[in-house]
């Protein structure tokens, strides 16, 4: 009946994965608390330790290279991704789930791979990153490994992260040239309320303005955040016009398979994917014919 | 051994923004167990017999309470305190609870008003499931209504809100040095909760002292966690503290009730209301406490139409008790009747305030107040503002009158609405720039904003299920508030009525800009889309 929790506060990566070694299946990490430490309170026991992320050294740097993109630490707070020049700069849709998500005082707490570890097919961040072509970077002791964000959600609330890896980083690539990237959200109950659905997309033309490569995820509307192959195929080599971009919404919806519950009904989440799509690649081809001209 | 020191003054302010302040939770005494309450698994049902001897064989496991005192065997909702337990840790008691056996005979349980009040309806009581009703009538509505020239009709229906307090729900019971007792708790007051547990606890009231923080109310069952703290620290010779989960105060703690209320307008081409018709249905829960005054719930009344008729019943059902008290449901009436005056004016394409001004007494408070409301620089003439009166008698006072103006913004192809500005005149000549009228004011907003759009329970099947939901609007949710206060020479209490007036002007402001009129709360982005016809 041992119903403590040990919490350990290491001051490396190496006495982390160490820690998570020695306590294999009985231990979870914890990066901002804002989804661990909730459920704790409402009596649920994660693990019998937890492992924070405080200390360790190294883990929050927000950094970007033109050949490498981004990378941002396990430790990168959502407000601080949220404020970064190159993120701003460069990756619009991840500034804007960023500083969306919640509340102030969440994403002054909450960590961008705290939202992904958890795999919550709400999560805000999911989206964007799976638009821009993220992918984390897992540690273990023995090494490391790079997983794609869209192999990343296993289902719900899982994903392939095994018992003594942690995530280390998130990775994102350079965006292309003559891009737009965008990311819309639907909450229930206010902007600080859960979200009801979030939809990003990133689209990029080339010097003649035709599509030539489209990114669309939805967070909200199936049991993991997901990607709508068949819209972002009806896009690639089109010249876009409004009937393009609203057939694409439409086909959007293919992707998903939401349910009823007390924040939406089905019927809700599959109307406002379309309308949601047609807003973000509007947006996008607005950005991107900025650069265009 | 009980002493603990609570400086009261400092809950509030710079003690609880420094994270100094002791809240009931933190109450640690020497010795103290710590209590779990055993939660009714079924809405409805006969709990034939309780046995604890497992229970108290667990690790750690000092006393337990069966049955007895919380319930007469008959289980009336979901979550019902039916035993208690004591131990030397929280998590030994939450392992000592689930060792506790039962035998319970599920009966079937009534969760919707609709179905309590159909005639095939399972009788939760003896005498049916209506425990209390009245009417308030006036003039000959039927025949009034028989011959306007225009009528509009609409069924409201309001959610319940829990009124859990931010700080969690928690009690701690224990010995004073004299053989009394003492309870910490944070629902209830002193005096209340005092009379009420001694006297389920057959002591003399001096023998218990209750010292209660903070101003969250407590119903049915938070008095059952306290009386099961009291319970465990007499069988036990030790201090007790209980501290149940959020999701278990938000869902069985005391909450406004949810309504029913078909409600008929007829008004005339000038804008007289010739009838105002209200039958409202008060969801109950589990509670049956009676008012004398069964319209009293409604509270306070502005307009004075020639024919007038109020009916009210308060239904009983499987769902966890709600607030029964005067004026417990005059927000949700007060949402019906501005409603109703709102769409009557959109009909007619008249200003809605001037609609009002044709049906108050003229000269009267409620007039001044709606003749300033039209000189706001909010008021648009109902282009996208709404607009709402309201009145809240405070304790033995006279009415104080307002009126709400509501800018919003909203999507029409998302529902999404956006709340752009709030101007509130009310009708007392307590100064504006007072920073106690003024705190009050607007954390009535914030409560009206609260009904209005963000805190309504979803309950399924006796349950809700979104209690951790439940928060108050924030910064980010809240508009810029003006407040004018325009009175007649007397310092009215301005009370509640603030809050009452934003969801119904709230509404207004949507079907002006939307054309959709909602007629249930919270209003909801889906449930916009559906008075607009986009969703059906």
């Amino acid at each position: 009946m041992a119903l403590m929790i040990q919490h350990h506060q290491p001051g490396s990566l190496e006495t982390a994965l160490d820690l998570l070694g020695r306590y294999r299946t009985d231990v979870a990490i914890l990066a901002g608390g804002t989804a661990i430490v909730p459920r704790m309170r409402d009596g649920e026991r994660p693990a019998g330790n937890l492992v924070s992320l405080s200390r360790v050294k190294g883990l929050s740097p927000i950094s970007y290279i033109d050949e490498d993109g981004l990378v941002i630490g396990a430790g990168a707070k959502v407000a601080d991704v949220a404020m970064a020049p190159d993120v701003l700069r460069y990756y619009p849709a991840l500034a804007q789930a960023c500083a969306q998500m919640a509340t102030p005082q969440v994403r002054n707490m909450a960590t961008v791979a705290g939202n992904l570890a958890n795999a919550s097919s709400t999560a805000d961040c999911a989206a964007p990153l799976l638009a821009h072509g993220g992918s984390v970077v897992l540690v273990e002791r023995g090494g490391r490994r790079q997983v794609m964000l869209d192999r990343f959600f296993a289902g719900p609330n899982q994903t392939v992260i095994e018992p003594m890896e942690m995530i280390e980083a998130i990775r994102v690539p350079a965006p292309p040239k003559r891009c737009g990237s965008c990311y819309l959200r639907l909450t229930s109950g206010g902007a600080g309320g859960r979200l009801v659905l979030g939809v990003a997309g990133l689209l990029s033309l080339n010097v003649d303005g035709n599509i030539i490569r489209t990114r669309l995820a939805i967070s909200g509307a199936a049991p993991i955040p997901v990607r709508a192959n068949d819209a972002e195929n009806l896009l690639e080599g089109m010249s876009p016009d409004d009937t393009l971009l609203a057939r694409a919404a439409a086909a959007c919806v293919r992707a998903t398979s939401p349910v009823d519950d007390h924040l939406a009904t089905v019927f809700y989440r599959r109307m406002m994917t379309q309308v949601l799509t047609r807003r973000v690649l509007t947006a996008c081809l607005e950005m991107a014919r900025r650069e265009l001209s | 051994m009980s002493n603990v020191s609570i400086d009261r003054a400092g809950l509030n302010g710079e003690h609880a923004l420094m994270g100094r302040s002791i809240f009931t939770g933190d109450i640690c005494l020497p010795g103290m167990l710590h209590g779990c309450l055993l939660g009714s698994p079924q809405a409805r049902g006969q709990l034939n017999k309780v046995d604890l001897k497992e229970a108290l064989k667990a690790p750690g496991t000092v006393a337990a309470l069966g049955n007895e005192g919380l319930l007469n065997g008959q289980v009336e909702y979901l979550g019902q305190p039916v035993a208690a337990i004591c131990a030397e840790t929280a998590d030994a008691a939450a392992y000592a609870m689930g060792k506790i056996k039962y035998e319970f005979a599920s009966q079937e349980a009534v969760f919707d008003i609709d179905k309590a009040l159909a005639d095939d309806a399972a009788s939760l009581r003896k005498g049916g499931n209506v425990v209390a009703q009245g009417v308030d009538e006036k003039g000959d509505v039927e025949n009034a209504l028989a011959q306007a020239e225009q009528v509009v009709m609409a069924r409201f229906q309001t959610a319940p809100k829990a009124l859990a307090g931010l700080e969690p729900a928690a009690c701690v019971a224990a010995h004073e040095p004299d053989g009394g007792m003492v309870l910490y708790a944070n629902r209830g007051s002193d005096s209340g909760q005092g009379l009420i547990l001694a006297q389920a606890l057959d002591m003399e009231p001096a023998m218990l002292r209750v010292v209660c923080l903070g101003s969250a109310v407590a119903g049915p069952w938070e008095t059952a966690m306290q009386y099961a703290a009291l319970c465990l620290a007499i069988k036990s010779g030790r201090a007790v503290k209980i501290v149940p989960s959020l999701a278990d105060d938000v869902s069985y703690g005391l909450r406004t009730p949810g309504t029913v209320i078909s409600g008929r307008a007829g008004v005339d081409a000038s804008g007289h209301i010739t009838a105002l018709d209200l039958d409202i249905s008060v969801d109950a829960g589990a509670n049956t406490f009676e008012l004398s005054q069964a319209v009293a719930m409604a509270g306070a009344m502005r307009y004075t139409p020639d024919n007038f008729r109020m009916r009210i019943r308060q239904v009983v059902s499987s769902n966890p008790p709600a607030l029964i008290s005067e004026s417990c449901v005059a927000a949700q009436v007060c949402f019906a009747m501005e409603g109703l005056i709102n769409e009557s004016a959109r009909q007619l394409g008249m200003d809605a305030l001037d609609l009002r001004l044709a049906n108050v007494e003229s000269g009267g408070l409620v007039a001044k107040c709606l003749n300033a409301a039209k000189q706001a620089d909010l008021w648009d003439g109902g282009k996208q503002t709404g607009a709402a009166c309201f009145a809240m008698t405070a304790a033995g006072a006279e009415p104080c009158p307002g009126v709400a103006l509501v800018r919003a913004d909203t999507d029409k192809e998302t529902g999404v609405v956006g709340l752009m500005a709030i101007q509130m005149i009310i009708g007392s000549n307590q100064s504006a720039d007072d920073v106690s009228s003024r705190g009050n004011v607007l954390a009535q907003v914030q409560n009206g904003v609260a009904t209005a759009m963000i805190s309504g329970l979803r309950m399924v099947n006796g349950v809700a299920v979104n209690p951790t939901d439940k928060r108050m609007p924030n910064t980010l949710d809240m508009p810029k508030v003006e407040l004018a206060l325009t009175g007649d020479g007397e310092a009215l209490e301005i009370g509640a009525g603030p809050s009452f007036g934003v969801a119904p002007a709230l509404a207004a402001s949507v079907a002006a800009t939307s054309g959709g009129f909602c007629t249930e709360l919270p209003i909801t982005a889906e449930g916009l889309l559906k008075a607009t016809g986009r969703i059906r």
